[in-house]
């Protein structure tokens, strides 16, 4: 299973520089640095690989530094790795009898510390932790101008291969994907018209310009981030019972949607209530110190579950903010990067302000809570429709004035009692509070119960640059100041990083949550490190980061791999086609419900329940704590048919339609999700109620067409589902089930009656029965086709 | 779009080649894809080859296996050895007087017991000697006792976790951080399934006797494995598996007609789009398909003689820990490699006496059942069945008929595939507080229990975040001493 990070060197032959990042600190990171890296705790011989001065340096009881720069036949390092003892050999088998293969040396990766010392032993840092550079753009020689500078990086690696890019994609895949991409939405029909009269070459930048607008845009950039910060509706521990804390959502879907800046965006949620003249929004978005898992247990010591939250906190900055693995030094200092465990105590200290408890009474609130009660325009805040129709009422009243049949008293005791019912509907939502700073200790191998410690103040890591003079003790707005500034080389790569991952399925290094030394070496890591600095010297400018990516001609390939494409570039890490991958969880949902029609176009607000299996929730025990996280109840009328991010997250039972297609609980911190293809998926299309309801009124809709034949509708169908007209034999397959469903239905109409009451939505009355269910069963087998489920 | 046999040849060795690459360490996303589906049999398979399921990434097996599956009766909530497996006389000579302040000075107290008085709780419930063996067992459990002489009990279970929550992912997948595989999954992963027709990992829950302590579906997650690897969970009432009943007025016949369209379907886009994902799609829905159709069959307990039914105490899938047993047995014999069956009841900080009695009488009758009918089917041999919760409990009462949770030492016993049968292992101190000899930690039950299934533990490893992990995380010793 294991072995080296990067691309197998084994018949390859030795490149003509060696470089300590690219060939050399994969081998030493994977093979040594656990007992010869940064762990003082591990270090064996009092050698480190990692650092220059200690590999070079003479030490006691050996003749030779372990490597002499130049000199490979004289450095120690050579001599152990090829040893023919092996008792002496390095690296030595973990344990007697239990030799693990993983950790032996290949001949390969021994030529190359060879080489590498022959060379001059040139060490370089961890790429990711090196300064942002902007590097020069590879001078390529195109017959055309490059549609964006991110093709000649992509170019330039392609062209040494003696490859080129693919044809770009047809136009109806290239505006699915495009759709898909920016939106989480297929194309609308109106949309595939225009797109018919006018083709995609012209049109293309106005397109990204205009889904960019969208406000579905924030919707589908919101999944992700959500992800990373854990947002979920429940506590997650335990009786996993009911917060509140959706306003954050809609904060985010908000800031990405306004195109907030991103170090904006970082400082808000980190310290949004300590900013001067701090808005209310900002406060919202200071939620996010305050989405982690809490307990509610009885029973359960308070003290050992702040460690928790401390930690889980330190885990989520770093693999969100950091891209690293930080959460490693809790118990140790890091194995593979520089991270101590002082670095990990002084990143919690950070937290150590926020008001909380550590663990919170069964039948109480979570606090402190923000009340989002107010007439302020605040229309984010305002889509609770209850407090909606109040506040409308009362804004009536105080318009109209009091009628004259009615007492000075009793009008103001209706006014008074309106006002407390807006008060007490209004949306709440958890927030920061800075108090007096908890203690922070260092708790030895991660033990709560231990004061033995040192005491440590909140610190930045050092390697990656530390915060700089700070006046007192360095707070929350502190570190978020230093995860968007300059000296922090991290940040911005990670997060382009991230923003490729979705528009090719994979990032430029494909270790979304860890760019450290045991993460993988990026395919191009110049263009990575020419799109970080682009992203920081555009003011953190998300779209405009998305648009260099868009608008370039490699995500504008086919991802219909050509022979010479596969056979050269088998991985596509050259990026010699486009990729083709399953849409995420949340887009399984949209889209399905976009093709049928029943798409609710609401933003934001609670979260909502879509139809679940009864006895789903049936092993749950919430100690006679009532609310949302504890029964689950069929949202009506168009909360139904909300976008599947809005879906009601309980972390420890997601919704088994969402959890099928790979959606995280939430509990951690997750910045990639596996994409796994399961029987379970192919039940929940088949099954799922939401899905054969949207099967059923698709087919009403294409029934209520009466202009339109069977083919035609059969088209319609198409169009909607998969922006693309059918190919004959497919129509002539759907033509069939059509045909066959229709003698079926006509045989036995209580059945037709049965399929047809699944789900909410009315059969419109023109439409006939056992027709509606054989359109029904058509609409069915389109809904469940791989392509629905495919961005190509 | 005519494509050569060449390129179709491509095709294939390049996904085998990218499967073998990935398999060095490109990462999650591409790992999960890939593997997904792709299983280790043909990657462009005809249609009519059928289908390609999980064989397993240890391959050929480590050590030779003991056992082929396992069934693992998990009592959550943490019932207390002390009136269970662990007879301490010592503790009904002191009940009422104060605990030895030499055992629990400077010990950590839970929250619930702490500042209380610290009294010795005498057992509730009388032990004696069963079988030819002799072991101990309490009177709480008269059928479980007649397997006297086909178990190992051990007596000294230690974990690190005092809290239900964070002891069961402990438990379940040894570590307390969350996103790690569950033990179900690594089987799954590591072993490959025997059925085409059902998922390799299967849960199911009962409660009754005790608080119902919650359990969340974290615990049969598979974490970073690829999702097909998590645990499936059944309901032993109503639809066994999520969406697995056809939507009301779709006959089977009709079922079947819909997925060989999207089947056909999904073949002709395949000609134009040439995404080996489609293939795999193609084998869920077959797949997903024949679940629809072995699931009921499989819950359907008609086919068992009445005197089966009566020896586990159900007649029919009622969602009764009895019902989940036959339905244990029943996906054993299908090929199912993990069945792991929740009785959430054991959580007596009050009312331990008849808390107690109730739950014990919920699960005596079916464990032992389930024991002698493998046994009399020959099942047994390769079977390996365990029975245990996530901690134990005090010496010292909570209240008057209470016991708190207590991670010092708890029973478990197992039996079955490769257990040295009719012994015990490991002893407590005469207050059942602390393991005297031959400690069994959490991790040094995992790796017995891979030995047994044919794995090392130190080379069952997936790499996650830079960092292979193990079941075991960087711990773990084997047990040899409840081999046989």
């Amino acid at each position: 299973m294991a072995g080296a990070c990067t691309s197998d060197q084994s018949d390859a032959n030795l490149p003509e520089t060696v470089r300590f990042n690219e060939h050399i600190r994969p081998i030493l990171s994977n093979k040594c640095f656990a007992c010869h890296g940064p762990d003082s705790g591990t270090r064996e011989a009092g050698l480190r690989l990692d650092q220059r001065e200690s590999a070079t340096a003479e030490r006691a009881g050996y003749d030779y530094p372990a490597i002499i720069p130049g000199s490979s036949g004289r450095s120690v390092l050579i001599e152990r790795i090829s040893e023919d003892d092996p008792a002496r050999r390095m690296p030595p088998p973990p344990r007697e009898g239990a030799a693990d293969p993983s950790k032996a040396l290949s001949v390969s990766e021994i030529a190359l510390l060879e080489e590498w010392i022959d060379q001059g032993a040139e060490w370089e840092g961890h790429w990711a932790y090196e300064r942002l550079r902007r590097p020069a753009v590879p001078d390529v020689q195109t017959e055309t101008e490059p549609k964006s500078k991110v093709d000649s990086f992509i170019l330039a690696r392609l062209k040494e291969a003696g490859l080129g890019f693919s044809n770009p994609a047809e136009d109806p895949a290239l505006f699915r994907r495009l759709h898909l991409d920016l939106t989480g939405l297929p194309p609308t029909l109106h949309d595939l018209d225009q797109l018919a009269e006018e083709g995609l070459e012209a049109t293309y930048a106005a397109w990204v310009e205009r889904l960019l607008d969208s406000p579905r845009y924030g919707e589908r950039m919101a999944i992700w981030w959500l992800d990373l910060v854990r947002y979920a509706d429940t506590n997650g521990y335990h009786s996993d019972v009911h917060r509140r804390i959706w306003p954050y959502r809609d904060y985010v879907i908000n800031a990405f949607n306004e195109n907030k800046p991103f170090d904006q965006f970082t400082r808000e949620q980190i310290a949004g209530d300590l900013l001067p003249n701090r808005s209310r929004e900002q406060l919202v978005a200071s939620g996010f110190n305050r989405l982690g898992q809490i307990t509610k247990e009885g029973g359960a010591q308070p003290k050992e579950y702040l460690a928790k939250y401390a930690a889980d906190r330190v885990r989520t900055v770093g693999t969100a903010w950091l891209g690293s693995t930080i959460g490693c030094a809790e118990c140790h200092d890091h194995k593979f990067d520089p991270f101590s465990m002082e670095d990990f105590y002084g990143m919690a200290a950070f937290f150590a302000d926020i008001k909380e408890k550590g663990v919170y009474e069964n039948d109480g609130d979570v606090y402190p809570e923000l009340t989002l009660a107010s007439l302020e325009p605040e229309k984010a805040m305002r889509q609770n429709s209850r407090m909606d129709e109040l506040q409308d009422r009362l804004l009536l009243m105080r318009r109209l004035g009091r009628p004259e049949t009615v007492s000075r008293e009793e009008w103001a005791e209706q006014v008074r009692s309106l006002e407390e019912a807006i008060d007490s509907t209004a949306p709440r939502t958890l927030v920061s509070v800075a108090v007096e700073p908890r203690p922070i200790r260092i708790l030895p191998r991660g033990n709560w119960q231990s004061d033995a410690g040192p005491r440590v103040a909140p610190v930045t890591p050092a390697f990656l640059g530390g915060t700089g003079q700070i006046s007192g003790i360095a707070s929350r707005l502190d570190l978020a100041d230093w995860l968007v500034s300059s000296k922090n080389p991290v940040t911005a790569r990670v997060f382009v990083n991230r923003l490729w991952k979705l528009f090719f399925g994979v990032g430029l290094s494909r270790t979304l949550d860890d760019l450290g030394s045991q993460g993988s070496w990026p395919t191009h890591p110049d263009l990575l490190d020419w799109l970080a600095v682009e992203f920081i010297e555009s003011g953190w400018d998300v779209k405009h980061v998305v648009r260099q990516i868009v608008l370039s001609e490699t995500y504008r390939q086919t991802s219909v791999p050509t022979e010479e494409s596969l056979r050269e570039d088998p991985d596509n890490s050259k990026y010699s086609r486009q990729n083709r991958f399953r849409v995420s969880s949340e887009m399984v949902r949209d889209i399905i419900l976009a093709t049928s029609g029943l798409l609710s176009e609401r933003i934001g607000g609670p979260s909502v329940q879509p139809y679940q299996p009864a006895d789903y929730w049936k092993e749950i025990n919430t100690f006679g704590v009532e609310g949302p996280g504890s029964k689950w109840v069929d949202s009506n009328a168009e909360d139904q048919y909300r976008r599947g991010l809005y879906t009601y997250w309980k972390r420890s039972f997601l919704h088994p339609s969402l959890m099928a297609f790979d959606a995280p609980s939430r509990q951690e911190c997750s910045a990639d999700r596996p994409i796994s293809n399961t029987p379970v998926q192919a039940l929940a299309l088949l099954n799922d109620p939401s899905y054969v309801e949207a099967a059923r009124v698709l087919a009403a809709q294409l029934l209520l067409a009466q202009e339109l034949s069977d083919q035609e509708r059969i088209d319609l169908a198409y169009r909607r589902a998969l922006s693309r007209q059918p190919r004959d034999q497919e129509t002539a397959k759907l033509m069939e089930l059509l045909e066959s469903q229709l003698t079926r239905f006509q045989g036995d109409e209580q059945a037709a009656f049965e399929l047809l009451r699944v789900g909410n939505r009315p059969i419109p009355r023109e439409v006939e029965v056992t027709t509606l269910a054989a359109w029904t069963t058509v609409g069915r087998a389109i809904l469940n086709l791989h392509e629905i489920v495919t961005r190509y | 779009m005519e494509k050569t046999t060449a390129h179709r040849r491509t095709l294939l060795s390049t996904r085998r080649e990218f499967l073998s690459r990935s398999a060095q360490g490109l990462g999650g996303i591409a790992l999960g894809t890939i593997m997904d589906g792709s299983g280790a049999g043909p990657l462009i398979a005809a249609p009519e080859e059928g289908n390609p399921y999980w064989r397993g990434a240890v391959h050929p097996l480590h050590i030779p296996p003991r056992a082929k599956r396992i069934i693992y009766l998990y009592m959550a909530g943490g019932p207390s050895h002390l009136e269970c497996f662990d007879h301490k006389p010592k503790l009904a000579e002191m009940d009422g007087s104060p605990m030895p302040d030499s055992l629990i000075r400077g010990e950590q107290k839970s929250a619930q017991s702490g500042g209380q008085r610290l009294q010795v709780l005498g057992p509730r419930y009388s032990f004696s000697r069963h079988g030819e063996s002799g072991l101990e067992i309490s009177s709480l459990f008269p059928h479980i006792a007649q397997l006297a002489d086909e178990m190992c009990i051990i007596k000294s279970m230690v974990t690190e976790q005092v809290n239900h929550d964070p002891a069961h992912t402990f438990m379940n997948t040894g570590s307390i951080i969350q996103g790690r595989p569950s033990m179900g999954s690594w089987m799954a992963y590591g072993l490959g399934t025997e059925s085409e027709n059902l998922p390799g990992f299967v849960v199911m829950t009962s409660s009754g006797g005790g608080q119902g302590q919650p359990i969340a579906a974290r615990q049969w997650h598979s974490g970073f494995l690829p999702g097909r690897f998590q645990g499936v969970k059944f309901e032993s009432t109503g639809s066994p598996v999520n969406y697995v009943s056809r939507p009301p007025g779709v006959s089977l016949a009709d079922q079947r007609e819909l997925v060989e369209t999207v089947k056909s379907l999904n073949f002709l886009s395949n000609d134009v789009l040439e995404d080996p994902e489609i293939q795999t799609r193609i084998s869920q829905y077959e797949m997903a398909f024949r679940m629809q159709t072995s699931v009921p069959e499989l819950v359907d307990f008609s086919s068992e003689p009445e005197y089966i039914r009566q020896m586990y105490g159900t007649e029919g899938a009622d969602g009764s820990f009895a019902a989940n047993c036959l339905l244990a047995r029943r996906l054993a014999e299908r090929g199912v490699r993990f069945v792991q069956l929740y009785h959430r009841g054991w959580d007596h900080h009050g009312n331990l006496k008849d808390g107690l009695k109730e739950a014990a009488q919920l699960v005596d009758r079916a464990s032992a059942a389930l024991v002698l009918d493998l046994k009399q089917r020959g099942m047994l041999e390769d079977t390996l069945v365990i029975w245990g919760g996530e901690f134990g409990r005090t010496p010292m009462g909570q209240g008057d008929d209470g016991r708190d949770h207590h991670i010092k030492c708890f029973s478990l016993w197992m039996a079955g595939g490769g257990i040295r049968p009719g012994t015990t292992y490991g002893r407590t101190d005469e207050f059942g507080y602390d393991v005297v000899s031959d400690r069994v930690h959490v991790h040094d039950l995992h790796a017995t229990i891979l030995h047994i299934m044919g794995i090392d533990h130190e080379r069952l490893t997936y790499r996650s975040q830079g960092r292979d992990f193990r079941l075991t995380d960087v711990h773990g010793n084997l047990v040899k001493g409840i081999l046989a």
